[in-house]
């Protein structure tokens, strides 16, 4: 008899888009505009996402032309990002040139925020419904 | 038949407060993160501001004996890989290195 070992690795590799909108699926954004001068922190959650969806696509984006400079802090476990120095600061740094995949639960939980000193375009946080 | 599932999207551990590691141009020390919940699966590992060398065989990161994590990608890491793994800064720049880790679970 012959020894057989087989490793089945399962993973789903291919989010859907989730039935919605849009033909791409339904997109939230969330805005962070510099006023003038030093932008000030601002703080922003998504508040909407269909229980449906069970997959999260998110994209950094700016007038930047895609350079990466432009970023953005998350956490995930309930605090505010820190956006002062950088050895003080907290949060997942998300920058433009990235898309980000993430369970629906993680970003319904998230918070965003800009980092002020570093801000020189408006940011657009863009979030893709996926199911799978 | 062995089966090996990987979940990609893995969700926030009930309770758990996210660790941060910093590392000045003047740091040098090798450093490791604290305790993780116990039901936590996955570390979440965003780098930002300069590179580090990482390991995980109990050795201390060297700039040719380490893997090398660079500012701005992100990382998912096993729970059991991070308990055992060992951070120093290996870049010559000014920024600040800044570690940030997410506790997940299935």
């Amino acid at each position: 008899m012959p020894n057989e070992f087989e490793v089945n690795c399962a993973e789903n590799l291919v989010a859907t888009p989730r039935p919605g909108r849009a033909n791409d699926g339904r997109h939230f954004r969330q805005w962070f505009k510099p006023s003038s001068g030093t932008p000030a922190q601002s703080i922003k959650k998504f508040f909407d996402i269909s229980e449906r969806t069970k997959v999260c696509f998110l994209q950094v984006k700016s007038r930047e032309n895609n350079t990466g400079k432009q970023k953005l802090l998350m956490t995930i476990d309930g605090t505010t990002p820190n956006v002062d120095a950088p050895e003080i600061r907290t949060g997942h740094e998300l920058s433009e040139r990235q898309i980000y995949k993430f369970n629906a639960d993680l970003v319904r939980a998230a918070r965003f925020s800009n980092i002020p000193t570093d801000q020189t375009k408006n940011i657009t946080l863009v979030c893709t419904e996926m199911t799978i | 038949m062995n089966t090996y599932v990987v979940n990609r999207y893995n969700k926030p551990t009930p309770g758990a407060v996210a660790q941060s590691m910093q590392m000045t141009t003047s740091d040098n020390a090798v450093k490791t993160f604290g305790a993780y919940k116990e039901n936590t699966k996955v570390i979440f590992l965003t780098v930002s501001g300069a590179a580090v060398g990482m390991t995980i065989d109990g050795s201390s990161p060297g700039d040719a004996s380490s893997h090398r994590l660079f500012s701005g990608n992100s990382y998912y890491f096993a729970k059991n890989l991070m308990q055992n793994a060992k951070f120093k800064r290996i870049s010559t720049g000014t920024a600040t290195v800044n570690l940030y880790a997410s506790e997940m679970t299935n």
